[in-house]
């Protein structure tokens, strides 16, 4: 029971072939490039919703912090396609690895404190030490904030790993109770399948949330060394 | 898609002709590498940095990692011997 548990978070292979770089690149195939005036509808459709969230998403943003708008919209179709890709039965999902996730944090983490430190020095070191602190705790204040800077890739790259990760885990668990039940108590297998589906419509908004809250986060360290 | 000037060459391994495949690296030149030459070297030089500093990161603990195996493996196989 416990190895068929996390079974699924296992990096798939293909008769010794590890697949897992071709599950990462799939999603891409359903964004088609609109390459004409009038596209068709998927392709409207999608023009419309990236139109929509970078909108909102850079408007925040000064002249140098929009040069990552392609970034930052690429970043959230990803992770929002391969959360939602995610919940297929059997699907492996390439954002529950921690690797990958910090493989995705730390770089961007780092691009936009380079990206601060470059051409906003002294502003970014001012973020150590926070406006109105008092003299005796401004050495205790530096260590914190410090170690607050340094741990932002990691809560970024744990959170999505954790929510994605354990909503699954939660559905594996309780699809296997329901199957369990059914043949014992009919009537509390019919509840908690109704507590599957309604875990599976939560677990479709976190995976669109998850997607939104790290694309938000790398924006809103950006703008803060912008 | 156009491709400005053909290479013809002779036919190579699995069909891939050296001409087939300097049209494909041209054609991802032009398509892929130009529109976004800008941000690579411009825009996401932090990005590469950070990309350098996890790499980085990723060696020296893969390094920790053999060197402890290599280090277990020796104790264990010394204290088999002692026996």
């Amino acid at each position: 029971m416990n190895e068929n548990l996390f079974a699924s978070f296992t990096t798939p292979m293909m008769m010794g072939v590890p697949i897992v770089v071709l599950i990462i690149i799939f999603p891409s195939i359903l964004f088609p490039s609109p390459n004409r005036l009038i596209n068709n509808r998927l392709a409207t459709v999608q023009q419309w919703l990236i139109q929509l969230v970078s909108k909102y998403m850079l408007s925040i943003h000064n002249y140098k912090g929009q040069t990552w708008a392609l970034m930052l919209m690429s970043l959230i179709l990803f992770i929002g396609s391969t959360n939602l890709l995610g919940l297929l039965p059997h699907s492996f999902t390439p954002t529950t690895q921690l690797s990958m996730n910090l493989g995705m944090a730390i770089p961007l983490w780092a691009g936009t404190v380079v990206m601060g430190f470059r051409h906003k020095t002294k502003a970014s070191l001012a973020h150590f030490l926070p406006q109105g602190t008092p003299l005796p705790l401004i050495p205790m204040l530096v260590i914190i904030e410090t170690i607050s800077l340094f741990i932002q890739p990691v809560a970024l790259a744990v959170r999505l790993t954790a929510n994605i990760t354990a909503g699954h885990l939660l559905i594996h668990l309780i699809g296997g109770a329901t199957l369990v039940l059914m043949n014992i108590n009919p009537v509390t297998a019919l509840i908690t399948f109704i507590i599957l589906i309604l875990l599976t419509i939560l677990e479709l908004a976190v995976a669109l949330i998850q997607a939104y809250v790290f694309t938000l986060l790398v924006s809103l360290y950006l703008h803060d060394n912008t | 898609m156009e491709v400005t000037f053909r290479v013809i060459g002779r036919a190579g391994w699995g069909g891939l002709s050296r001409g087939f495949c300097a049209e494909m690296l041209q054609s991802l030149v032009k398509n892929v590498w130009i529109p976004v030459k800008a941000y690579c070297t411009q825009v996401y030089q932090g990005i590469w940095v950070g990309m350098g500093l996890m790499g980085f990161t990723i060696y020296k603990i893969r390094i920790a990692d053999k060197r402890s195996k290599a280090l277990k493996a020796l104790s264990l196989a010394s204290a088999h011997g002692h026996h």
